[in-house]
């Protein structure tokens, strides 16, 4: 007996007791008909504890048939009966699920990846950038000047390591065409503070830090396969970078770009540099990088309050370079989420609304279907059914759903990364780690069982309740309706109305603040320029002679091809990612020279004469610069518009004369000119005031080729390449592109990141739409009968209209005004993505919720009116 | 349902007015861990139905009732059919119950 006690466990638990009896019985009973009148003989004790084993297959099998038959698996089945019963509803609730699971999915990969990923880097939560900014722009990082890192490399004392590192891009040819790679400078303790070991080989040793110039790089992986083509055995090869041959002394990992120069440089090669470098004199220009490891029991607020105190110390030693300056310390991988981090909170709060939207409209359709099963739950209910199995029923169901919208999901997700990943990688490198793993199924399927417990569980438990309380009562389903589903009815309305208005009047924002920045002149005419960015340095363009006579026969030659309208030269290329941005001291001449620290600084930019027209950019006064402005003429200058402003309110500049400093040498010029203003960094950015030397009487190294075209740009880049290689065929190209690429690239993130969510906003409007008519019929066809009852005791058309509609209307009206106050909280977290477009920018609060409440109203007609044409004879005799 | 000759074996004995599980495995010498398993499907599968033993016997024997099973007129057809097959091949033939009376009608 106490076999059978121990494995009843086994037995289904509603037929356990039988199952016991029933045993006990058959034993029992043999006991006694065995002993009757007699010695039990061993063999039938024998024979029946032999018997009594078979209860164990028994059990067993009854165990193995409950779960086959009754278990989840047949609530699967039942459930995967029912939704292809109802493909129509079952397919929306799928697409609709998929749509808000695959787009959480996506946009989960992007957060995990920029946010939440472990850095593959040693104690990554240790790793700063620093960067110096004006003080009232904190936001506003620009690079470190040499000369204000060793000041913060000497002073400081947070760190266990500070490194800087400067771009350096370095001539290679392999054999077919020069090219430029791309790579920096880095002092000692840089890949310390980074924590790194190399894949293969090692890193720099201190000796080599302090050799100029060295004669060892450290390669990306990126390099090593492309450059090496994977060689097993690069360690100790030599490369021939700028002519110089370097040894390489390592391999860096794969995953290894840290981009703390620029994050959109792909730097694939390291060389070591020195502190003693003669830059570090330089506080001005600032170009570097700089990366720092938080010594141990140091926090970043310490070192921000120390480098705090530096800068000032600074502002005071150097009032006119970094009078307005200050150190701003960014944890490393803020710095590598760069300028996506907020737009991607925004975009993953917009999914989860698009996903909420989603379940709302999935209960609603679960509902109304569940609701037309009344009789079906109320029939299980009567034949023993107990609560808990209906509900689990209709989780089930629910859960079925949304696994298969989990796998559709999955579809979307796995589209949207590969979007991603292309899209998304020019303006954040680590994107193109993005991939569907193991990590995001897991997520998503999270992600989908919580929606079926969130879709499900309130429809589950209204309708178990009211198949138990209501039983078979005829009827029951179709009078007035309980007050408790009304209830839902009238929070999932309001809802989806509050929830849709949030993402629209988002939507609405990022699309003005996008139409106003498109809008914005940048200065120049962006159709058919292209532009070829090089570096005329080394032993070909030693003298001034050498660089003016390489850019005349190249200017030449391109003007010759057909389809060429201007060809210029310019150091300064707006909108190209190495921007040459020169700064200098400017001095009025007759005008007393302000003191020191108020001394104004200028944009100093060298251009041929063709670059104005070449750009379009308009002439406002005097003249542009002509072939007679030679090296032995004398010496001129054109300035722009910003700049006349400030010095010349009201005034003519032409004919004054200015004293500027280029790269510490002061030059004095005449004003023959003034032009337009440009936009060099975004059109976002405001155009700085910029003066204009010509390329003739300053022959810079750093310029850019802008031509003007007469047919599409894009189509001459190749024939102008080959144009510059036919006067120096070693001479690598830094960066070719049309204008207005480069003004689409610049514009990439906001246009991504709103047209997803004007996608996102589109979707939830739809949503909501379908959602809100879905319910108000429901509603209304619930109320059949009362509606009957009205129309036949003389209700008016009108009074039924006014009936249902003021009731959908209503909800509306309460949907709006929380889909506002909950508009005002979610803009202001938008606000930094806008461009002049105030959060509450009363024109898109307006025009979208006056678009929703239309819709919304109409959506909740329709069922009103159809529901003035209820018949009363059918109405009552329904029943 | 798939008719095995374990099956037919307890059809025919509870066609020739066996009902109770042991009696049963006494009938067709199968292991109770069969005998038991065929019933529950022929009861799923509407060939037997089973009801509880009168309480008087099981009190007076001191023990709970027992189950009784019988075959209802579905698995009476079931058990003609497949036993025509069977005793054709010769695979069932008449057998003795060994020394146990068969218990009749509801105890």
């Amino acid at each position: 007996m106490a076999l059978f006690r121990a494995i009843k466990v086994l037995v289904p638990s509603a037929i356990r007791h039988d199952w016991l009896r029933e045993w006990e019985a058959e034993v029992r009973h043999r006991w006694t008909t065995v002993a009757r009148g007699r010695e039990v003989r061993w063999q039938d004790q024998a024979d029946v504890v032999r018997r009594s084993t078979g209860a164990i297959s028994d059990a067993a099998w009854l165990r193995q048939q409950f779960t086959a038959d009754h278990d989840i698996m047949r609530d699967v089945h039942y459930a995967m009966r029912m939704l292809s019963r109802r493909p129509l509803i079952s397919t929306l609730a799928v697409v609709v699920l998929a749509i808000g699971i695959g787009g959480t999915v996506a946009v989960f990969s992007v957060v995990d990846t920029l946010l939440l990923r472990e850095l593959p880097y040693r104690d990554p939560e240790r790793i700063v950038t620093l960067w110096l900014t004006q003080r009232d722009h904190p936001e506003d990082r620009e690079g470190v000047a040499p000369g204000a890192f060793l000041d913060w490399h000497d002073r400081s004392k947070s760190f266990s390591h500070i490194a800087a590192a400067s771009p350096e891009s370095f001539d290679y040819f392999d054999g077919t065409e020069p090219e430029t790679v791309i790579g920096a400078r880095v002092t000692e303790g840089f890949f310390d503070a980074l924590g790194v070991q190399p894949a293969l080989g090692r890193l720099f040793v201190p000796r080599e830090y302090t050799v100029f110039p060295s004669s060892v790089v450290v390669i990306s992986h990126g390099a090593w396969q492309r450059m090496f083509a994977g060689d097993p055995a690069i360690v100790g090869r030599k490369v021939v970078l700028e002519g110089e041959p370097l040894e390489v002394v390592g391999v860096l990992p794969r995953w290894f770009h840290p981009s703390v120069l620029g994050r959109l440089r792909q730097e694939e090669v390291w060389v070591p540099g020195t502190l003693k470098n003669p830059e570090f004199a330089n506080r001005r220009t600032r170009y570097w990088g700089s990366v720092a490891r938080l010594a141990p029991g140091v926090d970043i607020d310490s070192a921000r309050a120390e480098l705090s105190i530096i800068s000032e110390q600074l502002s005071r030693e150097y009032p006119i370079v970094l009078g307005a300056m200050t150190a701003t310390v960014v944890p490393f991988r803020d710095h590598l989420a760069g300028p996506i981090r907020d737009p991607l909170r925004v975009l993953l709060g917009a999914v989860l609304l698009v996903l909420l939207l989603g379940c709302a409209n999935v209960a609603s359709l679960l509902l109304s279907s569940a609701a037309a099963r009344q009789r079906e739950f109320a029939v299980r209910a009567a034949i023993g059914a107990n609560r808990w199995r209906l509900v689990r029923q209709t989780l089930v169901e629910s859960l079925v759903l949304s696994m298969l919208a989990c796998l559709a999901g999955l579809a979307i997700a796995r589209t949207a990364i590969d979007a991603f990943v292309v899209i998304g990688s020019t303006t954040v490198p680590q994107l193109s780690e993005l991939a569907l793993d193991g990590r995001l199924v897991v997520f998503a399927l999270v992600t989908s069982a919580l929606t079926s417990m969130l879709v499900a569980l309130w429809p589950a438990l209204r309708i178990s309740r009211a198949a138990l309380r209501d039983g078979l009562t005829e009827g029951s389903v179709s009078t007035t309706g309980s007050r408790d589903r009304r209830r839902v009815a009238s929070a999932l309305v309001i809802a989806e109305v509050a929830l849709a208005l949030v993402m629209l009047v988002t939507a609405g924002l990022l699309i003005r603040s996008f139409a106003t920045l498109v809008r914005v002149d940048p200065g120049f005419v962006q159709s058919n320029v292209a532009v070829l960015q090089v570096f005329a340095y080394g032993d070909l363009y030693n003298t001034d002679g050498q660089r003016r006579t390489f850019v005349d026969r190249t200017l030449g030659q391109m003007r010759a091809i057909s389809g060429v309208d201007k060809a210029a030269v310019v150091s300064a290329m707006p909108f190209i990612p190495a921007n040459i941005n020169i700064q200098g001291g400017i001095r009025i001449e007759g005008r007393p020279a302000p003191p020191e620290r108020e001394q104004p600084v200028t944009s100093l930019t060298v251009a041929s004469p063709d670059y104005f027209a070449a750009m379009s950019i308009p002439v406002r006064r005097g003249r542009l610069f002509t072939a007679d402005d030679h090296p032995n003429a004398p010496q001129v200058a054109i300035i722009n518009d910003l700049l006349a402003d400030r010095f010349w309110p009201g005034e003519s500049p032409l004919d004054q004369r200015i004293t500027v400093n280029w790269q510490g040498r002061w030059r004095t010029m005449q004003v023959v000119g003034v032009v337009g203003r440009l936009r060099h960094d975004g059109l976002d950015r405001d155009p700085r005031p910029e003066v204009f030397i010509p390329f003739a009487q300053l022959p810079y190294g750093s310029m850019t080729f802008v031509v003007r075209t007469t047919t599409d740009a894009a189509l001459l880049i190749a024939i102008l390449k080959k144009q510059i290689w036919d006067v120096d065929p070693n001479l690598p190209l830094y960066d070719t592109s049309t204008i207005e690429a480069l003004v689409a690239q610049s514009l990439a993130p906001r246009r991504f990141i709103t047209s997803l969510l004007t996608v996102l906003a589109g979707l939830a409007f739809v949503l909501a739409t379908i959602g809100i008519y879905g319910i108000v019929s429901f509603a209304t066809s619930q109320r059949t009968r009362e509606i009957g009852v009205r129309v036949a005791v003389g209700g008016s058309t009108r009074d039924i209209l006014r009936l249902v509609f003021t009731e959908g209307a209503q909800r509306v009206a309460v949907g709006v005004l929380v889909g506002l106050a909950g508009s005002l909280a979610v803009t202001r977290v938008v606000a930094t993505l806008l461009y002049q477009v105030s959060p509450n920018d009363p024109l898109t609060l307006g025009t979208t919720t006056a678009l929703l409440a239309v819709v919304a109203l109409l959506a909740c007609y329709w069922p009103a009116r159809r529901a003035t044409r209820v018949d009363p004879l059918v109405a009552l005799r329904s029943d | 349902m798939k008719i095995t000759y374990s099956t037919t074996l307890v059809l025919e004995a509870l066609a020739r007015g066996y009902h109770y599980g042991f009696d049963i495995m006494d009938a067709t010498n199968l292991p109770s861990g069969t005998v038991y398993p065929i019933l529950r499907r022929l009861e799923r599968e509407n060939m037997v139905t089973s009801e509880w033993e009168a309480d008087g016997v099981a009190q007076s024997e001191q023990r709970p009732p027992r189950r009784y099973y019988a075959l209802t007129a579905e698995g009476q057809k079931v058990f003609e059919g497949t036993a025509e097959r069977y005793r054709a091949a010769g695979a069932i033939a008449p057998r003795s119950a060994r020394g146990l009376r068969p218990a009749r009608g509801r105890g």
